[in-house]
């Protein structure tokens, strides 16, 4: 009776605005797609589980700080420093250095993000390392490091402004020694984004090109980079769970003929983190960093490389945040 | 007969240049060999990776259980 009046039952309108609903879920809003990751954090994820600091030799850090934005570190280290050689064998000296830090982070107390960070870091050979990191908008963020030291013609220093849109990033750079550089990166699709960059060195006379595209899941990442400087990289990340990733990489120079594959995974426990890999190569390597109290972390690093007959073991502590 | 895109001889010459010359084979064998590495991790990861994960946990699980089975020891 209600149908003959031009009266739609509820249970239909219901059923026909459910179905609606859905369709507009699965429909891809192409003008509200998420901001993507910055250009060069593209392989942050592989990067994060197959490349830890790996080091040799005995390594102490300790972080005091002294009120809510300013902290100072002292850091040791000692072990060998491998050399580049032209032959096949591994040439190491021994080294020890001091290093003394000052971290300074002024938060923005509304948007409760970080507007202002200093580091700055004097090593005991005569180094000083300083970085910059703030935000002159909410969209524009200027960055700066540079690293002096006594040596001449060694130092250098590099400018970056990274500015945010909607559904794109991008980042101009500026060096010493006529540096250029540029990247840009959009996201295509809710999973899919792509990328380029390009970089010309007045003072060697250099350019260069490249291309990166990067598709992720909640449940993994893929990305490919090809570069005019010879190198073409994959990587694949799989996040098994929210502990537990798995992790692989194919690293391929084509003007040096050189190709490398490693596997690895990241496995985060209670109280440690372990990230291991193994290469194409024949290397392989682990990665522990144990909490034994609050604040005090315990760190093991090996490398064996059997093929190069080089061996590589290192501990240390962290104390501090 | 035309000059086919792809012909026999063509792959034959490839065939040779890249897997009958020392050189290059050396080379081609450590792509093979890096790319296998690769796309097979990618093949166990998406098949055997829930698998994998279940049994690393339960192999860092066993010595704390262990431990708190035999105190004394």
């Amino acid at each position: 009776m209600a149908a003959a009046y031009g009266q739609v039952p509820p249970s239909t309108t219901t059923q026909m605005d459910t179905k609606g609903e859905e369709k507009m879920k699965t429909r891809v809003d192409y003008f509200n797609l998420p901001c993507p990751i910055p250009y060069e954090e593209i392989q942050r994820e592989a990067f994060m589980s197959l490349k830890p600091e790996l080091f040799e030799g005995l390594r102490f850090d300790f972080t005091k700080g002294l009120n809510q934005k300013f902290a100072l570190s002292h850091s040791v280290a000692m072990g060998p420093t491998e050399l580049p050689s032209q032959s096949s064998e591994t040439i190491k000296i021994p080294t020890a250095h001091y290093e003394f830090g000052a971290n300074f982070i002024d938060p923005r107390v509304l948007m409760s993000i970080v507007q202002l960070m200093l580091v700055g870091r004097v090593l005991t050979d005569g180094r000083l390392n300083a970085r910059l990191k703030f935000d002159l908008t909410d969209k524009l963020t200027l960055k700066g490091n540079a690293q002096l030291t006594s040596e001449p013609d060694m130092s250098h220093g590099m400018a970056t402004f990274d500015y945010k849109g909607s559904d794109y990033r991008a980042q101009f750079q500026v060096g010493n020694g006529a540096l250029f550089g540029a990247s840009y990166i959009q996201s295509v699709t809710p999973h899919l984004s792509l990328g380029g960059e390009v970089f010309w060195t007045g003072q060697h006379r250099k350019s260069g090109v490249g291309v990166a595209i990067r598709y992720n899941t909640d449940k993994m990442v893929a990305t490919a980079q090809v570069a005019s400087t010879g190198i073409v990289t994959l990587s694949f990340v799989q996040k098994v769970s929210e502990k537990v990733s798995l992790a692989t990489d194919f690293i391929y120079n084509y003007l040096s003929k050189e190709v490398t594959s490693s596997v690895g995974y990241d496995y985060i426990l209670r109280q440690c983190r372990l990230r291991g890999k193994i290469d194409s190569n024949g290397c392989t390597s682990a990665f522990l960093e144990e909490r034994l109290n609050m604040g005090l972390n315990f760190i093991l690093s090996a490398e064996v490389d059997h093929r190069k007959k080089d061996y590589k073991f290192g501990f240390g502590l962290t104390v501090g945040e | 007969m035309a000059d086919k895109f792809l012909s026999l001889e063509k792959v034959k010459e490839v065939w040779h240049t890249q897997v009958h010359d020392e050189q290059n084979w050396a080379l081609n064998k450590k792509l093979l060999r890096a790319f296998g590495l690769f796309v097979g991790s990618i093949i166990v990861f998406r098949n055997f990776g829930d698998q994998m994960a279940r049994i690393f946990h339960q192999a860092t699980m066993m010595p704390m259980i262990s431990s708190r089975l035999s105190p004394v020891i």
